[in-house]
């Protein structure tokens, strides 16, 4: 092979990349697709039960129907969502759904969630990626670190549903999804 | 290159069972999914009970001790439990401070990786849930797999049927 074309494919993968990165992180899609398995990941608990340690919220709730929510920051639109997020809990937990919040900017975030959860009384477990963006969770859940948060709606360790890059006015995205499967037989 | 990993297994295995292999709080052996399976071969006519687990995952953290029971019980009639901690190396004081709770009585490894070509490579069906137990039955065939905390009785139903002492 010679000099020249060995450098083809690059610059066609270089022109790929120039061309479609810049658009995947505009479209507002991020995470895992439905139907793929949810994997374990540890982070820092930051108001949950595990308080200061590291831990794998979603091997805790094994099959039970939840939500995982990925925050980028922290900030006003993620703290409404955090809020929703934990109404959406309190109004199902009695059929055994569960919900936790995960902020991927790291320990940065944590006291931040500390004063939500205090002035919000927050139930659900509030935590934060431990290496922050670099954290092997979001090469995991596949999470676009441009959009603002991801939503996984689970049962059974599977995706039934991704909704991402919402602000406070989409959050019914979330809560349907939620309803449709927790009224799945 | 294929032919030096394996051997480099099978002097792992080799240590490992020659030791008697009692699980160390530090120094505990790191192995790729070969490296699993070959420990599985290794104990070729016993029913092998696989379990992944990691010290931040709170129903492996809740089953150990059922684990523990478990060997303890069945390793004299032919079972041995072989856990394989999913921490990545940077949690190692994790492990250290959490099997310095117990007095483990069985094989405790490490995997090389946490990744989906390591998980795939142990179990097709397997994507990292944890815990996870798999049980192998004397000749080393995969024939119960738990995606879930496992519990000692279930253990013990699933197991006893395929004791070298079992019945027709």
């Amino acid at each position: 092979m010679t000099a020249r074309t060995r450098t083809l494919p690059l610059a066609g993968v270089a022109a790929w990349l120039l061309a479609g990165a810049p658009a995947l992180a505009q479209s507002g899609i991020s995470g895992l697709d439905v139907g793929a398995p949810t994997l374990s990941i540890p982070v820092l608990d930051v108001t949950g039960e595990y308080q200061g340690r590291p831990i794998c919220y979603v091997c805790e709730f094994q099959d039970d129907p939840n939500v995982l929510g990925f925050f980028r920051d922290a900030g006003e639109d993620t703290a409404e969502l955090i809020v929703r997020l934990n109404d959406l809990y309190v109004e199902h937990k009695d059929r055994g759904f569960k919900a936790v919040a995960m902020v991927v900017a790291g320990e940065e975030a944590a006291a931040w969630l500390e004063e939500l959860n205090r002035t919000e009384d927050i139930e659900i477990p509030l935590t934060v990626f431990r290496r922050g963006p670099r954290d092997v969770a979001a090469r995991l859940y596949e999470l676009n670190l441009d959009v603002r948060n991801t939503f996984f709606v689970t049962v059974d360790r599977f995706v039934q549903a991704n909704v991402a890059d919402i602000g406070p006015a989409e959050w019914n995205r979330v809560a349907d999804a939620t309803a449709a499967m927790l009224s799945a037989p | 290159m294929t032919h030096i990993r394996r051997a480099l297994a099978g002097v792992l295995v080799a240590c490992l069972a020659g030791a008697g292999a009692a699980a160390q709080s530090d120094g505990i052996p790191v192995v790729t999914a070969d490296e699993v399976h070959a420990l599985i071969a290794a104990r070729a006519g016993k029913v092998v009970v696989v379990n992944f687990w990691a010290s931040w995952c709170p129903p492996c953290v809740e089953e150990f001790p059922d684990l523990i029971r478990f060997h303890r019980d069945y390793e004299p009639r032919g079972s041995e439990v072989l856990a394989v901690s999913m921490n990545a190396e940077d949690e190692l004081d994790d492990v250290a401070e959490f099997l310095d709770n117990y007095d483990t009585p069985f094989t405790v490894v490490r995997a090389a990786s946490q990744e989906l070509p390591f998980l795939q490579a142990i179990d097709e069906n397997w994507f990292g849930e944890m815990p996870t137990t798999l049980i192998f039955d004397a000749a080393g065939a995969p024939v119960h797999m738990y995606k879930r905390q496992v519990h000692y009785d279930e253990l013990a139903a699933d197991v006893t049927p395929l004791l070298p002492d079992a019945g027709p």
